[in-house]
């Protein structure tokens, strides 16, 4: 504010002249004169002091920094935007392809499809794999499950039930084995984890991949003549119905080979060939609905012994008892009928006509045993003889 | 005293300095929190850049070693493919192969057949064949004379068929008619003998 103020100017060399002049007394009498002073300089100019009215005040240091500041923020907040437009979206792909950069979202989404051809590749090896052993499977397991009817069966002889069981006891290792290998390639992660899905698609993603892959092959061999390229399709396709076939997979990862008894094993057996879609599957949805009719035979002469404990055809004529004449059965209505006749030294034809009946209900294979009309003839001396006419039926397989 | 412009540009320096100290900080801020955001984001996609490139390299690896194994039991695969094929020809044939199914029967009839024990085969009639949607049915009567022993022979073909490593005919018994017959053969042995009529089915692709 001091400079606002107009202080009074004089020219320095007058202002010399004045202060000698009241320095010394003696110097003033030396050089007095009475000449009138003549004066060295011309007047010193006037300064208009109304110009600096104009004038700014001098720029502060901290609204400079502040200023420095800004466009230095600004430029740095502008490289931040455009490193991370650059690194992590594709909005400048048109030029970082240029220059042989790629984008992290680019890199990764270049990964991913990666991850997801590779993988596709690996499952459709394991599963090329996995059906060679479940064919393989199916295979021993066919012996095995026709090896084990023989042995269980009532028409089967001793020769024939000793053959099965040695080859039962050379098939099991086989189908262990195999066994042991589906479960291990079921145990296998047959997904990845992909950033860009979520994981709850990624199973869906990887299951379609595969899918088209084998149909991709398969199409490729369609129309071959060729035996082994006919084969391969048809193995392409069966395996397009194995990848989403989950209960398979359930069944092998909650078995315990080693703890299954012959029994389970059949039942294993049956139970992986009706659900795996193979050359087997089929012929294993027949055998399920087959019915063994030697067991139904086995059990209408368990039930006669029953009631008829010396029941036998060629002492029907001397001890009596019941005797049959024919049987019929139909697979369609699952209906039998049961024709013969008992022969009692005594009166009680229907009584043991009814415990038969009776006997027949309670077997685990049959209900509905009935017969309506009782008639006999005979006499006490030579015995009675009554016909037997028993219809029943099959109950269905659980 | 100072002039007015004087003030005013005093006045007006620092409000430039208030709002630029104000843009400043907004901007710092700003500058900080996107940073901080972009920057996090970026070290989380580097960071899957990263291990998924360590999971290609050892998906490659897992991959050949795993096609590697294929390749050892392929042949072995397609050895039990050609065998399943073959011997499927003749359980589940892909036509209905009424005349090697008729051998089979004289074979087997041939087999049993001895003067101790009856099994004659008297008649076969092959009926229509019934489509299904997985497989055809060609359904064939038989009437058949045999010993009770050789019955259960018969009724145990029938229903061990379709096994790969048996290689019969995968067949089953629709419906059965059996009649009883004593008979005593030369020495005096009692033989039941069974007449029995026999709807068989027999299956092929």
């Amino acid at each position: 504010m001091e400079n606002s103020v107009t202080p009074k100017l004089v020219n320095p060399l007058d202002v010399s002249n004045e202060k000698k002049d009241s320095s010394s007394d003696i110097l003033k009498n030396l050089t007095s004169s009475d000449a009138p002073q003549e004066k060295l300089l011309e007047e010193a100019p006037t300064i208009d002091f109304s110009l600096l009215k104009d004038v700014i005040p001098r720029q502060s240091l901290l609204l400079t920094v502040l200023k420095y500041g800004f466009t230095a923020l600004a430029v740095a907040f502008l490289v931040s935007i455009v490193f991370f437009v650059v690194t992590l979206t594709d909005a400048f792909s048109f030029v970082s392809s240029r220059l042989g950069y790629t984008s992290l979202t680019s890199q990764i989404a270049t990964d991913n499809t990666d991850i997801i051809a590779l993988k596709t590749d690996l499952n459709f090896t394991r599963y090329l794999l996995l059906k060679g052993y479940l064919d393989e499977f199916g295979y021993y397991g066919d012996s095995f499950a026709q090896n084990y009817e023989i042995l269980n069966t009532n028409t089967a002889s001793a020769t024939e039930k000793t053959a099965a069981s040695e080859k039962i006891d050379s098939i099991k290792p086989e189908l262990k084995k195999n066994f042991v290998a589906i479960k291990d390639i079921y145990s296998k992660e047959f997904v990845s984890a992909i950033s860009t899905v979520d994981n709850a698609d990624t199973k869906a993603l990887f299951q379609q991949k595969l899918v088209d892959k084998f149909n991709a092959k398969a199409v490729a061999l369609k129309d071959s003549t060729d035996p082994q390229a006919k084969r391969d399709y048809k193995n392409y396709m069966q395996i397009v119905a194995l990848i989403p076939n989950t209960e398979i997979k359930s069944l092998v990862q909650s078995t315990d080979f080693d703890s299954l008894k012959d029994e389970d094993l059949y039942q294993l057996v049956n139970k992986i060939n009706s659900i795996v879609v193979n050359d087997l599957n089929v012929i294993q949805q027949i055998k399920d609905k087959r019915i063994k009719w030697s067991d139904v035979i086995n059990e209408i002469n368990l039930a006669t012994i029953g009631v008829d404990s010396y029941y036998d055809p060629d002492f029907y004529n001397d001890a009596g008892g019941i005797r049959y004449t024919s049987y019929d059965f139909d697979s369609e209505s699952k209906k039998i009928s049961i024709n013969g006749e008992t022969k009692i030294f005594g009166t009680t034809n229907f009584t043991t006509i009814t415990k038969l009946i009776e006997e027949l209900n309670k077997s685990a294979l049959f209900e509905n045993a009935e017969m309506r009309s009782f008639s006999k003839s005979g006499s006490l001396d030579d015995g009675y003889t009554a016909s037997l006419r028993i219809s029943l039926n099959l109950k269905d397989k659980k | 005293m100072p002039n007015l412009s004087y003030l005013i540009a005093s006045k007006r320096e620092s409000t430039q300095i208030k709002s630029y100290a104000i843009l400043c900080g907004v901007l710092l801020i700003a500058f900080g929190l996107f940073t901080y955001t972009k920057w996090k984001e970026y070290s989380d996609l580097n960071t899957i850049a990263e291990k998924n490139k360590a999971y290609i390299a050892a998906l490659q690896e897992q991959g050949a070693s795993e096609t590697a194994a294929f390749d050892t039991k392929k042949e072995s695969i397609n050895t039990l493919k050609t065998e399943i094929e073959s011997n499927l020809t003749e359980v589940f044939p892909p036509a209905d192969a009424y005349t090697e199914l008729t051998m089979k029967f004289d074979e087997f009839e041939e087999n049993l057949s001895s003067r101790d024990s009856v099994f004659e085969i008297s008649n076969i009639e092959y009926q229509n064949v019934v489509t299904q949607s997985n497989y055809s049915v060609l359904p064939v009567r038989m009437s058949i004379k045999g010993s009770k022993e050789n019955f259960e022979k018969f009724l145990h073909y029938v229903e061990t068929s379709g096994s790969l490593a048996g290689k019969i005919r995968l067949m089953d018994v629709s419906s059965i008619r059996l009649n009883f017959e004593n008979t005593s053969d030369l020495s005096g042995k009692k033989e039941e003998i069974i007449n029995f009529s026999v709807q068989i089915n027999a299956y092929f692709q």
